[in-house]
């Protein structure tokens, strides 16, 4: 999975995942993407991926904690 | 001893040339021997990572049923050789978190006891299973209320 930052990293993300969803069972591949959007520091992507996803915290203050625990 | 070199001076470069290629094949062929297992080791951690990242987030923020199938992916997942043990006892124990087998009530815990299995396949490590226990209650306390 290539790391990009832009509207070329969101395709190309979007691509790889969703070649990924044929091989994984959900929600593996949203879950994923969540974690590459914090790791790019996308944090209003990732909040709308978080929600999306039924998670319970979705708010600023977990996002960050969220990236902190994966780590740079 | 002499070796019969051909007289010609084209069958001489060429012979040398072969003999060059031939000694370039074997050295590159040795050298991918050497390093193989280093470069599977680390397109091996390359791989893994983005589902190492999301089964940390879903274990510490997500529901229980989303950690369970992230984690199960993550168990089935190419590891390192020298980092799968630890990767397996920590898959292990959050597993076991999940399924409340750190509650010191639960009996005959499959995930637990998986954990305590690879934990002794490093060498060095404690294993005992009141130190794999309060490991797993520092986990369960990462889980979001």
């Amino acid at each position: 999975m290539t790391l990009q930052s832009g509207s070329h990293a969101a395709s190309s993300l979007d691509d790889d995942l969703r070649a990924l969803s044929a091989t994984v069972p959900a929600p593996t591949p949203d879950i994923i993407r969540l974690a590459v959007l914090l790791e790019q520091g996308r944090l209003d992507e990732a909040g709308a991926a978080c929600a999306a996803l039924g998670w319970r915290r979705c708010d600023p203050q977990s996002l960050v904690e969220m990236r902190e625990a994966i780590g740079p | 001893m002499k070796l019969p070199l051909p007289s010609s001076p084209l069958a001489r470069i060429l012979l040398s040339h072969t003999a060059a290629f031939l000694i370039a094949i074997l050295a590159g062929s040795a050298y991918w021997s050497a390093h193989r297992d280093s470069t599977d080791s680390i397109l091996s951690l390359i791989t893994r990572k983005p589902l190492a990242d999301a089964a940390n987030l879903a274990f510490r923020f997500g529901p229980p049923d989303h950690a369970r199938v992230l984690l199960e992916q993550l168990r089935q997942a190419p590891s390192v050789p020298a980092l799968a043990p630890g990767d397996e006892m920590l898959t292990e124990l959050r597993l076991a978190v999940l399924d409340g087998e750190h509650e010191p009530s639960a009996q005959n815990p499959p995930h637990f006891a998986a954990a305590i299995v690879a934990c002794r396949r490093f060498q060095r490590s404690n294993c005992d299973p009141d130190r794999l226990q309060e490991l797993a209650a520092k986990l369960a306390q990462q889980r979001r209320k």
